[in-house]
């Protein structure tokens, strides 16, 4: 690029940055398409394939070469799945194990959260610190003891059982501690010079400040007991009381090569998270980031 | 914390003297009493439900014990559990298959997952999209996943093969050979919770200021260069920090493998909690069982503090 060529150039030198600049952004946002198209198909293609073959006739999903369509959609398969194997009644006992966990735990780990990031007393921190170091403690570690405990009790087969040892996580309280810690203790104050009681201050000032990620454990805890294997496993024997990832698991053994209806079980399990997930997804994103990220 | 409040006067009110003044002293006496009882409440639950199965665990496991017979009728043993496990060859190889598992998941998802939030960072528009999509499995009930994947790895029909063998590829064995099992959960648990590690990784990312990638583009960096010197000095206590939370859960790692394999075939996918599972519930070895997973919980244990001490000597104080 000489000095002397600059006369001549001047005239396309003014259009070519523009063209250029076009071009790279032509460029990078096919780039960014045909990521997201990949993206895309890898993960929705497993989930696809699975609904539209849970309307499939038996030997449709097995057919080589592959039948992409059924010939007929066979919504039967879902009403047998339902009614014929545990399925149904798994759908209803973790309906109902699910949403009271979830309900009582987040009702809890607010409180507590509330006393360890508001109250003061002596004390307070080492006390946190042991209820964090519980979260060290793997599951099975706990529940392979826990499963004598509740033998003994007489808790097999039971819904207590698989609500009661989850009214208190580690995981709900430092969660909502962590929350709670940025609301000013001027608010709380106030509402104690105004004579409010620590009741009447949980209610009508801590809880309208929390409901993000009141919502965010609320999903978090939900999603986690709709898919909670291991411990039905130890503790639910007895058909009637099949939570929905113990009938799917055992519905794979007992349907063999019925996969079709294998396939309908596993698509109406997924509905109800999705449901969660695409009504919450910003919440949810939100809460994985501030218990993630904010140690 | 002495100076809490400056009125409009200028003179700064000590808390305990403005607390006094309002009769606080008894009102915080009350909070006291109030904050003990909810955290009493909260130690009497984990006592029973934590700290006592877990004493009972260590217990257990100093004795020959099946757990179908009253507990009286427990044998105390000593390490005689631990000896034997000690030199168990089932036991020794459900180790490395559970290192395997873990060493292969984390390559997988942390790499990935990384690897696609770098991606997903720098597009200009579409993140949320992108975000959207890539953590919608994580959502999933896992042995819906599970299962939806043994039918998909099926060798004769299943969708994998079927795909493969129009791409003009080999197709694979799966789940049916003791080569191909591990690789084949692998790949379902790395499809599948890729999306909650590209999650935490944009959101560290996102904390690393727009100023210092301008400066570097002005300094002619390239991306290799941006990245080892702006990005990773940045991320790096977070990328710690979700390191240990992903070598935690993979190593109890259970349903993916319960559920697919059942640690088979040959025993080529025997993690340690199904062993640990299969010891108690279906052998009757329940004491066994307990010193198993006290085994595990140490090794889980001396990984994580592991991990601490390499991030303390990284001058990481914040974790």
């Amino acid at each position: 690029m000489g000095l002397r060529d600059r006369p001549t150039v001047s005239a396309t030198a003014v259009t070519r940055p523009r063209v250029a600049v076009r071009w790279g952004q032509v460029a990078l946002e096919a780039g960014a398409l045909v990521f997201l198209v990949v993206s895309a198909t890898v993960m929705f293609t497993p989930l696809l394939w699975m609904v539209v073959s849970a309307f499939k006739a038996e030997w449709e999903v097995t057919a080589i070469p592959p039948v992409w369509l059924p010939s007929q959609w066979k919504v039967e398969n879902f009403v047998h799945v339902l009614n014929a194997s545990p399925i149904g009644v798994g759908y209803k006992n973790s309906l109902i194990i699910a949403t009271i966990v979830t309900i009582i735990q987040v009702f809890t780990s607010a409180l507590a959260g509330y006393a360890f990031a508001k109250l003061r007393f002596p004390g307070r921190n080492i006390l946190f610190v042991g209820v964090l170091s519980t979260m060290m403690l793997p599951g099975f570690l706990i529940q392979i003891p826990l499963y004598v405990l509740m033998v003994n009790i007489g808790w097999m087969n039971t819904y207590q059982a698989m609500i009661v040892p989850f009214l208190f996580t580690p995981f709900g309280i430092f969660m909502m501690r962590q929350f709670m810690l940025n609301i000013p203790s001027d608010y709380i104050d106030a509402a104690r010079i105004d004579g409010a009681g620590e009741i009447k201050i949980i209610y009508s000032v801590i809880f309208p400040l929390i409901r993000e990620a009141a919502a965010a454990l609320a999903i978090f805890v939900f999603i986690a007991h709709w898919n909670e294997l291991f411990w039905a496993l130890l503790m639910l024997r007895q058909r009637h009381m099949f939570t929905l990832p113990l009938a799917l698991f055992v519905i794979q053994g007992d349907y063999g090569t019925f996969y079709h209806l294998v396939l309908a079980g596993a698509t109406l399990a997924i509905i109800p998270p999705l449901i969660v997930y695409a009504l919450f997804q910003e919440h949810i994103v939100r809460g994985i980031t501030l218990t993630g990220l904010k140690g | 914390m002495a100076v809490e409040a400056r009125p409009a006067g200028g003179r700064p009110v000590h808390r305990t003297g403005l607390r006094r003044r309002l009769g606080l002293h008894t009102l915080s006496a009350r909070e006291a009493l109030f904050g003990y009882s909810i955290v009493g409440v909260v130690y009497l639950f984990f006592l029973i439900f934590v700290f006592g199965p877990m004493f009972l665990a260590f217990g257990v496991s100093l004795t020959w014990w099946d757990a179908l017979s009253p507990i009286s009728q427990a044998e105390f043993i000593g390490l005689e559990n631990y000896r034997y496990i000690f030199f168990d060859e089932r036991f020794r190889l459900s180790l490395l298959h559970d290192a395997e598992y873990t060493v292969k998941a984390y390559v997988g998802q942390i790499g990935l997952g990384l690897l696609l939030a770098l991606l997903i960072n720098n597009l200009r528009r579409w993140q949320t999209v992108a975000r959207i999509i890539t953590f919608s499995p994580v959502v999933l009930p896992l042995v819906a996943t599970a299962i939806l994947f043994v039918i998909l790895m099926n060798p004769t029909w299943g969708l994998f093969n079927v795909i493969l063998r129009a791409l003009g590829l080999p197709p694979s064995t799966w789940l049916q050979d003791p080569t191909t099992a591990m690789n084949s959960v692998v790949l379902m648990v790395i499809w599948k919770y890729v999306g909650y590690y590209i999650v935490l990784f944009l959101a560290a990312l996102q904390t690393v200021p727009q100023e210092y990638y301008d400066a570097a583009h002005i300094d002619g960096a390239g991306p290799w260069q941006t990245f080892w010197h702006i990005t990773w000095p940045l991320i790096r206590p977070a990328f710690l920090f979700i390191s240990i939370i992903n070598i935690i859960a993979n190593a109890q790692v259970f349903t993916p493998i319960f559920v697919m394999t059942g640690g088979g075939p040959a025993r080529a996918t025997e993690v340690v909690v199904v062993l640990t599972y299969n010891t108690a519930f279906t052998n009757f070895q329940y004491s066994r069982a307990n010193a198993m997973a006290v085994v595990l919980f140490f090794i889980i244990l001396a990984l994580t503090l592991l991990q601490l001490r390499i991030m303390r000597r990284g001058g990481v104080e914040s974790y």
